[in-house]
């Protein structure tokens, strides 16, 4: 396996810099495809109906971002629509399980971001 | 809407009150059923399909839909949003949206489906009190 990576990384070294994210990228998704069950949208769906279940019904799941690691989750935007439009804070959902990464705080904390951004005090 | 359907006639400011409405952030979707104190019947359903909606209809009950604007095709803009759902054929839901003169709105059933299931199928019924 390390002879692999020591081929592959003098393949990456010929590449520009440009091309070079264009293959890490693939490589990312090909990560996700291959290796993750729950995809974005049912990461987002599952997020939206647990904001608008516990926290307000003006909230929802904006595009989720993939971050891989150990423990790859769906980073999913909590978004607000009405009275200021954006993003407050971040729900994780675990990539593999589906499950939300929430703790019974999480409501509250959700709660505050999203009075902070539209009060003004946050951009996310 | 639902509630001038009932002759109750209390003003935004009043019902937001009464279900604990946060500008911007609303309410969680089954603090609803608070609305029964300004004397109607309500019932919170964590999920539900298109059969429980047409067997609401057929009790008298009002069905209130939890969802996302973005699969409605007579909507430009993305958004949570709540309409009642006042009759249903084969591939069309019939809904009155309370940011629309116009009712009721056609939606095609797949749309509907989509912008329902963002947020897992959750709505209520309500009921006139006699």
């Amino acid at each position: 396996m390390t002879t692999d990576y020591q081929q592959l990384e003098t393949v990456l070294v010929q590449l520009t810099p440009d091309e070079s994210h264009t293959v890490l990228r693939f490589a990312e998704f090909l990560l996700q495809q291959r290796h993750t069950p729950v995809d974005a949208r049912t990461a987002r769906r599952a997020v939206s109906a647990w904001l608008v279940r516990n926290v307000g019904n003006l909230l929802m799941g904006g595009e989720p971002a993939y971050v891989s690691g150990d423990r790859p989750v769906w980073r999913v935007p909590v978004l607000v629509s009405y009275e200021r439009q954006g993003c407050a804070t971040h729900i994780n959902v675990d990539a593999y399980t589906g499950d939300l990464l929430i703790t019974e705080k999480t409501a509250e904390k959700v709660l505050r971001d999203v009075k902070a951004f539209i009060a003004g005090s946050t951009s996310n | 809407m639902a509630l001038a359907y009932c002759d109750i006639l209390e003003t935004q400011a009043i019902i937001a009150s009464q279900i604990g409405h946060i500008a911007g952030a609303g309410t969680p979707a089954r603090n609803i059923v608070r609305l029964a104190a300004l004397g109607v019947k309500v019932v919170w359903h964590e999920s539900g399909s298109i059969e429980d909606l047409q067997q609401a209809l057929t009790d008298y009950a009002i069905p209130v839909v939890f969802l996302r604007t973005g699969e409605l095709p007579y909507w430009d803009y993305d958004t949570p949003h709540v309409v009642v759902v006042v009759g249903i054929e084969a591939e069309t839901v019939y809904v009155n949206d309370p940011a629309f003169t116009q009712a009721p709105l056609l939606v095609p059933l797949g749309d509907f489906q989509l912008a329902w299931d963002e947020f897992g199928g959750q709505w209520a019924t309500l009921q006139c009190c006699e």
